[in-house]
Order: structure tokens, then C-alpha cells, then sequence
């Protein structure tokens, strides 16, 4: 399942855009040595890295509907990166398993938060593939696009301007995604009908809900 | 999960009783030589087995509360069974294969149908243990206790008049009692519910009952 949210407010995305532009970036192949389809810039500055990933986090921690559709229980420290004309991100699969500053993340889910005008590059699409169908992303400021971490995708090639995005990964409380999209789909059909209901209807299919949970969950860790 | 299922019509029940009056009954220890706690004897002639058996089917066959709650993949043809005084089932339980005509069958679910008045005997109830608590059901003639068939049961002995029941097993697409016990509450609601849901909403959950059974049911 793909879900495209609007995470960021007008302010957020202005002071992404200025931390951007205040700090340095390095090439991206720093934390992927042996990726050479990687072909892009990170920001590689302390204190902005800092500043623009709390930023990030909070957004994405305080969005209901993030919550639900993806059950996080870690999301890893977003990422501000950029690409210039020529520059792009060939055709990889993400990791599984992520060294972060406090521990492992697997990564379940991926998401691609954009921060500038659309048309204000050229090129530059989130491109996923499904086998023999395409999907193309290219969000409106401020918009998140979340997907399976497990499909093979790539960032199409910028030609003019600057693309800037942050980038994150997400630990599900439901690895399978069968389950995780079947449970988001019946907690969402709950908040929408069960006060509608029979109390004792709607008492029996919370306990579904729950019981789902329960069964499909992972255990928490400390 | 313990159901009660309302089975068999007052014609039903008269046509039972009238084979097992008139048809010879055998030592129950023939299905089961070596089960030394089974003392009740077991209707024992081909044809009123048949003329019975299909008989019950049927009933089961038209029972929608019987689908809904068992997901019944198949099942054993039901044959009757009597206690006379003295006459008991001991503590046991169901075997997880069982033999049948047609083949095999697992047992999931195990099933009694009552025949008889349950003032017309003494004691022979059916005694479920769950762990330290108890569950006894003598019921009203033509009514069936669907229940586990990996629970410990007895059948309690009787010491007045004639215990007529109708015992069968049944394999269920779902053998999971999670799986399946959350289906049928999931199914239930959406039956009580889903006309009174806005149309996108019931096709979601339209969506997800069906892939429940997919992801859940076994090849039939």
C-alpha cells in the first residue's frame, strides 16, 4: 500500500528549506560506499542535521494517519537530501536492518518527504516498480509518500533545478504487510461506523481489533 | 467456543427416536475396543444408520448457524448413540483422525444432538472440563452442543431412564479456534451491521472478511 500524507506545515517546510541552505552537504555514497547508483547529496552538518531531523520526526510522530497506517514504533532520524541537475539514484532496494545512533531499525517501510515546488525541477520522480507497472511520485512541498521498503525503486534522473527531500525509514509494529494493511483497514472501517453501531456490535468488533493486534504485534522490546 | 444450535423440527426428532426404537444397538467398545471408559451402546444396523444419518445431515446441512460458526469443510455422518442406567462416557478425548466412508477427517469441532426430554433421564450430561471450572449441557431434544474436540469431556453417568443423542465430528476450512471464532464474531457484526454502514465502508469490510478466509481457510 502507498499512502501520500500531508506531514509538514508552511513554517516546517521554510525551515527545512533554510537549514538546507545554511549547511553544507557531502555526497551521498558517504553512508553507502559500495552504492555506486547512488549519485546524490546529503546534509552533512551537526547541529542542521540535528535541528531538521527533530523537526522531521515530531511532524511525522504527531500525523493520526501515519499512526495508523503504518503501527511505527521506530522511526529512524530523517535525512534532508538533495539533487542537483544530472544527479539521481538508480534502481536499488532499501536495507533491511539500519544502525541508528540508539539502536537497529528494520526498516519496513520507507518514506520520501518532499520539500520543494514540483515544478520547480525537472525529472527527479520517485519511481517504483511493480513488476511490469510503474508508479511515479512527485509530491506537493511538505507531502510524504510511505511505501514498502522490500520493492526496487529509484529517484529518476534531475535535469534542471534542485530536488529536496528528507528521507526515512520506519519500523512497523506488523512486519507483514497483508496484515498491517488488513488491520489499518478494519481499525479504519471501526472509527468510522462503530459509533454508528449497536453498542454490544461495536464492543465485539473492538475486541477484533485487539485481538488482531495482539496476534499480529510485535513483541516490545524493554 | 461453545454453540448451541437449534437443529432438528419436531419431525426430525419423532423419526429419530423411531429408528433407534426399532433398530438393534451394539456395544459402543466396537468403534473404540480398547477404550475401556466408553459404556454405551450405538445403533448397529445399515440401514437405519443410513435412513438416520442422512436424516441429521440434512438438518445440518440447512443450519446457517451451524456454517457461520464451524466453516464446516466436512463431516462424519452422525450416528445415534444410547445410555441406559448404569451407562457412561468417562473423562476422554476426541481422536484428531477419524475414519470414514468417504475417507478421513480431522476432527476440529465435535457435536452431540440431543433426542431425548432432559427430564425423561437422570444425570448423562454432557460434563466439558476447562481447566479448573466446568461446563454441563443436557439439552432440550433436537438442539446440538457444537464444541471443541481437543477438550477433555465425560459423558456423566445415568442412573434413570434412556439418554438419546446423535454424536458427529466435523473438519473445519478454519482449525484454528483463534482464526475461526474471530471470523464468525467479524462475520456476525458485518451481518448486523453492514446496511447500516455507508456503501464504501461495507465493501471494506466485505474485503477483509473475504481475505481473512482466504489467508485462514485451508484448500477444501
Amino acid at each position: 500500500m502507498y499512502r501520500a500524507l500531508q506531514v509538514l506545515t508552511d513554517a516546517e517546510i521554510a525551515e527545512c528549506r533554510r537549514i538546507a541552505a545554511a549547511s553544507p552537504f557531502v555526497d551521498g555514497r558517504m553512508t553507502n560506499p559500495h552504492n555506486t547508483a547512488k549519485q546524490n547529496e546529503q546534509l552533512h552538518d551537526e547541529s542542521g542535521y540535528q535541528k531538521s531531523a527533530q523537526l522531521l520526526q515530531a511532524a511525522l510522530i504527531r500525523n493520526e494517519e501515519l499512526l495508523n497506517f503504518a503501527f511505527p514504533v521506530k522511526i529512524a532520524p530523517p535525512l534532508i537530501t538533495r539533487y542537483r541537475p544530472a544527479m539521481k539514484y538508480g534502481l536499488h532496494t532499501d536495507v533491511a536492518y539500519m544502525q541508528l545512533p540508539n539502536g537497529g531499525l528494520r526498516s519496513d517501510l520507507s518514506c520520501t518527504i518532499f520539500l520543494n515546488e514540483p515544478d520547480s525541477y525537472e525529472g527527479g520522480a520517485l519511481h517504483i516498480r511493480l513488476s511490469d507497472a510503474d508508479l511515479r511520485f512527485k509530491l506537493e512541498p511538505g507531502e510524504a509518500i510511505i511505501y514498502p521498503s522490500d520493492t526496487l525503486h529509484e529517484v529518476e534522473p534531475v535535469t534542471k533545478g534542485e530536488r529536496l527531500v528528507a528521507i526515512t525509514f520506519i519500523q512497523s509494529r506488523v512486519q507483514d504487510p497483508f496484515r498491517r494493511n488488513l488491520l489499518y483497514n478494519l481499525n479504519e472501517v471501526a472509527a468510522l461506523e462503530g459509533l454508528t453501531m449497536k453498542p454490544e456490535n461495536y464492543t465485539m468488533l473492538q475486541l477484533i481489533q485487539n485481538q488482531l493486534l495482539r496476534y499480529w504485534g510485535d513483541v516490545p522490546r524493554g | 467456543m461453545y454453540r448451541i444450535l437449534s437443529l432438528l423440527t419436531e419431525a426430525e426428532i419423532a423419526d429419530s427416536r423411531r429408528i433407534a426404537a426399532e433398530s438393534p444397538f451394539v456395544d459402543g467398545r466396537i468403534t473404540n475396543p480398547h477404550m475401556t471408559a466408553k459404556q454405551n451402546e450405538q445403533l448397529h444396523e445399515p440401514k437405519a444408520y443410513q435412513k438416520s444419518s442422512q436424516l441429521l445431515m440434512q438438518a445440518f446441512g440447512r443450519s446457517e448457524e451451524f456454517r457461520d460458526f464451524a466453516f464446516p469443510a466436512s463431516m462424519t455422518p452422525p450416528f445415534l448413540t444410547r445410555y441406559r442406567p448404569g451407562m457412561k462416557y468417562g473423562l476422554h478425548t476426541d481422536a484428531a483422525y477419524l475414519r470414514m466412508p468417504g475417507g478421513q477427517i480431522r476432527s476440529d469441532l465435535s457435536c452431540t444432538i440431543f433426542l431425548s426430554e432432559p427430564e425423561s433421564y437422570e444425570g448423562g450430561q454432557l460434563h466439558i472440563q476447562c481447566g479448573d471450572s466446568d461446563l454441563r449441557f443436557k439439552l432440550r431434544p433436537g438442539e446440538a452442543i457444537v464444541y471443541p474436540s481437543d477438550t477433555m469431556h465425560e459423558v456423566e453417568p445415568v442412573t434413570k431412564g434412556e439418554r438419546l443423542v446423535a454424536i458427529t465430528f466435523i473438519q473445519s476450512l478454519v482449525p484454528d479456534p483463534f482464526r475461526r471464532n474471530l471470523l464468525y464474531n467479524l462475520n456476525e457484526v458485518a451481518a448486523l451491521e453492514g446496511l447500516n454502514m455507508s456503501a464504501e465502508n461495507f465493501m471494506r469490510l466485505q474485503l477483509i472478511q473475504n481475505q481473512l478466509l482466504r489467508y485462514w481457510g485451508e484448500k477444501p
